[in-house]
């Protein structure tokens, strides 16, 4: 029986499983090969590292890609050069300072923090603070809210009227 | 008065939206610009040397003013730029250096045979690694380089007549002139 | 012929636009009621001269009437008949057709559906709604018009964009559109409201379902963006921030923050200016993403064709429209200015954090979106803004809110005290703490991040649960009190159940996510996850307009059959693009992603790939399905929401003034008739005014 036959039967369904299961074995038991990875790592370290930076940085030649996401000639010499420089234990930091000094900050998905992109790194979290104190100063001020319920009445005879 | 608040906002956008209109968010500046370019050693493709150089390097050329042209038989828009390069070569104005980026030298040389070679030397850069360094990210690429062997310009794409006499020309002119 | 009608019919649709902003206004100015009566005719003569004009244009496309130059270019002969009815939004020209026509059914639907809204703010809102159509179709008319001839005729089309030949991608753009445009009704009623000076509870309440439903087709649709771009860009992201994924995500997360303070302005008449504001900002944003997606201003994975001068024109009309409406607001904000008072522990409160923090985030992306530009436009260099940034920000500022979620959803109205909640509270969170703990511990390896990631999840469910429990808790009969709670609690519930299992989705694919890019034999096998690929090498197969690679793996688990997966490398005749075609075995717990790279020292001829290697991508990525999942649990929520029968019986009511109202708002409407009423017909927002009245801790306790 043929490979192609194989998997034909896979996709056939449950009647034949037993029968497929023992080809299966059969079939792992002698032509089975470990593949190998199209970029190899000496440590799951490295792997991680180049996995991260990979996906950090962006494929020049794209649209908007990362170098993970893309199939550019460029982008493939790009991550054969991330990958040398991993595994000559090269740290992020050396290998984005490698790219940004070819490409400049461009390059990176996660921009520099410097002094033109200080408002991009800090705009939403002053924005979430002037935010919520503002909530409580709105609220917060208004803390002596009488126990009856004569203002919300008023709201509500003035929503009567405008009826 | 606050309820203004959101129209000035939007407003101060606007203009950057408008602004952004005129920009083109994929031209990159080279991250060379005014920096020493980086040092390399290559073969030239062999046919089309003259003399017995068979090796180039950027410090080859320096004292000159020069342009490194990159391309390659494999680009499309290479051709539609080639009639302007051998233009500016006719001039004779300065040394027009062609950075054949990974290419196969038979297909350089049928190339260059079909639509002339108006380059000084062709270094072979043949892995993408001389490209890598200069950070091409699309061929065609051109770069004006000074007398001392820095990046004073990058074209991305390719070059047309108007970048030649508006840009590249005005600026060889002034590199020409000064002493270093 | 039928390309003319078509062009003949939207310019027929141009002056009933035309006809339908300024009668009205005319009408309303000078007090003539035939006039103001007009808007609502000629918004029905527009929406059937639309929706000819873009049958036409179909039909131009199922019969390949190539001599129309956006036919040529977008379709050809060898498309199947659906790509040809979905190819009609396969380009700008009709892309910008399908959001006229999308606009002209929500205006027929408002001109037909609001017949209990008084006829002077009816009519305003559908001048408001006339004068968008009008600046569409000028748009449609002058810049992108879909029906101009070409000579000589081309013998075939340039045919559709590869990408875009797959069913989600077919449906994406009508429910994105629908989401999109859906906004212009609640941005509308805003204007309305802003002219006439007042926003009340009736208004309001009107707001409610039309945006309701505009934030559910707008959630299906990024949704299916997302899945589209799963399974369809071959490297297994499901969110890339994008700018055209931005573009739709601004206008959702507002959005939720208008859907939530529309809850607040309606029960207890609070944050009507700031209700307001958000409602044209959610449009504008809307506005704003066709902009940026159609003027080419930034780059983007989804290669539109862009155009200077179509920019220009929907900037134009991007500060006629907001600037007018933001400049409109400046002037009249004040007079919808109410002093009702809440303190810092209550409903308002609740809402109002998560306005906050819905409204920070939108900005974030705004400004994540927008920076490249800021500083490309200052010449202060380039920069890229991408997925490690949008990451940093988005979970400090999104946490907070499904940790309060649970808790905001129960306090009372007006004033709350956290303090007889304090032991529930504690024994959830250590509940909470227990299970999420235990559930990593059921993971292949021990991460903090997930203990985080599910504890979030465990606590937006258990709060949001408790919410349901404590809105039953002193009712004599458990089971029907549940039974009769309100479709709109329950939409909510839903929706906020729909963010927990969003949680766990996000947090365990980002963190157990396992791929791996192989160079593989026929006969070499690889494991991940548990799972044993088992590379049985490449053949040719023919598709209807493409020829393919196609692998082999058979995928197996501790030596049992799982399944095949059958990955594709397609080159499309016409075009000749390469797309990867990935190969998904879906799981609930798992999806098994196999995407076929590049063949690897073919020796020639088509024949011999199958003995070639081929570079092949692998991903194991549990739990990746819970992400969308969860975000059509919201959806889903929306939908149950926005079909509250309190909306409709409670809409006619105000026609009908002695209606009395049913369901636990009895109370209330016995005391307060009218405001009873309008405080039962509560949307997402539950457990309020009237569920509260019957234990007399609610607001009315006096």
């Amino acid at each position: 029986m043929s490979r192609s036959h194989l998997s034909e039967v896979v996709a056939g369904g449950n009647t034949i499983r037993a029968f497929l299961l023992v080809l299966v074995s059969l079939f792992a038991s002698f032509a089975s090969f470990a593949a190998s990875e199209s970029r190899q790592f000496d440590n799951d370290e490295q792997r991680a590292l180049y996995l991260k930076l990979i996906n950090e940085f962006r494929c020049l030649k794209c649209q908007n890609q990362n170098l993970a996401g893309s199939s550019a000639a460029l982008a493939g010499d790009l991550k054969d050069e991330i990958h040398s420089m991993v595994l000559d234990n090269k740290s992020g930091a050396d290998i984005s300072d490698y790219l940004v000094a070819r490409y400049g900050d461009f390059v990176r998905y996660r921009p520099p923090f410097k002094l033109t992109t200080i408002v991009l790194w800090l705009a939403p979290f002053l924005m979430m603070i002037v935010g919520v104190w503002s909530l409580t100063r709105f609220a917060g001020g208004r803390t002596a809210v009488p126990d009856t319920a004569s203002d919300e009445e008023l709201a509500r005879a003035r929503s009567l009227l405008e009826d | 008065m606050r309820y203004l608040a959101p129209l000035v906002v939007f407003l101060i956008m606007s203009g950057f939206l408008a602004r952004g209109l005129w920009l083109d968010p994929r031209e990159l500046p080279s991250a060379l610009l005014d920096k020493p370019a980086p040092k390399f050693s290559i073969p030239v493709l062999t046919a089309s040397t003259e003399g017995a150089v068979s090796q180039f390097s950027p410090d080859d050329m320096l004292g000159q003013v020069w342009i490194l042209n990159v391309w390659a038989s494999w680009c499309g828009a290479c051709t539609i730029e080639h009639p302007v390069i051998e233009r500016l070569a006719s001039q004779q104005l300065l040394p027009i250096i062609g950075l054949n980026y990974k290419d196969q030298d038979l297909a350089a040389q049928q190339w260059l045979n079909r639509f002339g070679d108006p380059y000084t030397h062709v270094p072979v850069d043949a892995d993408g690694k001389v490209g890598i360094d200069w950070g091409v990210y699309g061929v065609p690429e051109t770069f004006v380089m000074d007398k001392s062997g820095n990046v004073r310009y990058k074209h991305v794409g390719p070059v047309d007549q108007e970048a030649i006499d508006q840009t590249i020309l005005p600026l060889v002119k002034r590199l020409q002139e000064s002493p270093t | 012929m039928i390309p003319e009608l078509g062009q003949f019919a939207l310019v027929l649709a141009l002056s009933a636009a035309i006809v339908q902003f300024a009668v009205p206004l005319i009408g309303l100015a000078t007090r003539t009621p035939a006039w103001i009566g007009m808007a609502r005719s000629a918004a029905q003569t527009q929406f059937m001269l639309v929706a000819l004009s873009y049958a036409c244009l179909t039909y131009s496309f199922i019969t390949h009437d190539f001599s129309v130059s956006y036919v040529a270019q977008t379709s050809n002969t060898q498309l199947p008949l659906i790509y040809r009815i979905s190819g009609v939004w396969g380009g700008h020209e009709g892309s910008i057709l399908l959001w006229v026509f999308v606009l002209a059914a929500w205006t027929y639907a408002v001109a037909i559906f609001n017949r209990a809204v008084p006829a002077d703010l009816h009519a305003r809102v559908l001048a408001v709604m006339g004068m968008i159509s009008t600046g569409f179709l000028l748009f449609v008319l002058l810049t992108s018009n879909p029906f101009a001839r070409q000579f000589p005729i081309p013998l075939d089309g340039n045919s559709l964009n590869p990408l875009l030949q797959d069913p989600g991608m077919a449906i994406h753009p009508p429910l994105l559109y629908m989401g999109y445009v859906g906004f212009s009704v609640a941005f509308a009623f805003a204007v309305a409201a802003l002219i006439s000076g007042k926003l009340d509870m009736a208004t309001v309440r009107w707001m409610r379902p039309w945006t309701n439903v505009a934030w559910l087709f707008l959630t299906l649709g990024i949704t299916l963006g997302s899945f589209w771009a799963y399974y369809e860009l071959g490297w297994g992201g499901w969110w890339f921030w994008d700018p055209v994924e931005n573009a739709s995500f601004m206008p959702w997360l507002a959005g939720t923050a208008l859907l939530h303070s529309l809850a607040a302005s309606e029960k207890r008449g609070v944050f009507k200016a700031w209700t307001v504001l958000l409602a044209v900002t959610a449009f504008s944003l809307s506005l704003l993403g066709t902009f940026l997606v159609r003027s080419g201003v930034l780059t983007s994975v989804h290669a539109f064709a862009s155009d200077p001068e179509r920019g220009l024109f929907i900037l134009l009309f991007l500060l006629l429209v907001v600037g007018g409406s933001l400049l409109l607001f400046a002037f009249r904000a004040s007079s919808l200015q109410t002093n009702n008072q809440f303190a810092l522990v209550s409903r308002e409160s609740g809402l109002l954090f998560n306005n906050v923090l819905l409204i920070v985030a939108c900005a974030s992306v705004l400004i994540g979106t927008l920076y490249p530009l800021f500083l490309d436009a200052l010449g202060l260099g380039k920069i890229s803004v991408g997925a490690p940034w949008f990451n940093f920000v988005f979970i400090p500022v999104t946490a907070p809110l499904a940790l309060m979620v649970g808790i905001g959803a129960m306090l009372n109205w007006k004033r709350d005290s956290l303090g007889s909640h304090k032991i529930v509270f504690t024994v959830l969170a250590i509940l909470t703490i227990v299970t999420a703990v235990a559930l990593t511990m059921l993971l292949p390896h021990f991460h903090f991040g997930a203990v985080l990631g599910i504890g979030l999840a465990v606590w937006v469910t258990v709060t949001t649960l408790y919410g349901l429990v404590y809105r039953v808790r002193n009712k004599r009969k458990k089971l029907y009190a549940l039974t009769h709670t309100p479709a709109a609690f329950w939409g909510m519930t839903l929706a906020h159940l729909g963010i927990a299992v969003f949680t766990v989705g996000v947090a365990l694919v980002s963190l157990y996510n396992t791929e791996t890019d192989l160079r593989m034999e026929p006969g070499d096998s690889h494991e991940i996850g548990g799972y044993n690929f088992l590379f049985e090498g490449a053949r040719q197969v023919r598709g209807p307009n493409y020829s393919a690679a196609e692998g082999r793996l058979v995928v197996t688990r501790d030596n049992e059959p799982v399944t095949v997966l059958k990955p594709q490398k397609r080159i499309y005749d016409v075009r000749r693009d390469t797309m990867t075609e990935a190969s998904i075995d879906a799981g609930l717990t798992r999806d098994l992603f196999a995407a076929l790279g590049e063949p690897l020292e073919t020796t020639g001829s088509n024949r011999e790939m199958i003995e070639g290697a081929w570079s092949v991508r692998l991903y194991h990525k549990p739990f990746i399905r819970w992400i969308w999942f969860g975000a059509v649990l919201m959806a889903l929520g929306g939908m149950l929401a926005a079909s509250d029968r309190r909306y409709r019986v409670a809409s006619r009511s105000v026609a009908a003034p002695a209606r009395k109202d049913t369901g636990s708002s009895v109370t209330d409407s016995s005391a307060i008739p009218a405001a009873g009423r309008l405080a039962g017909a509560g949307g997402v927002d539950g457990p309020g005014l009237g569920g509260r009245g019957l234990d007399g801790r609610g607001a009315l306790e006096s």
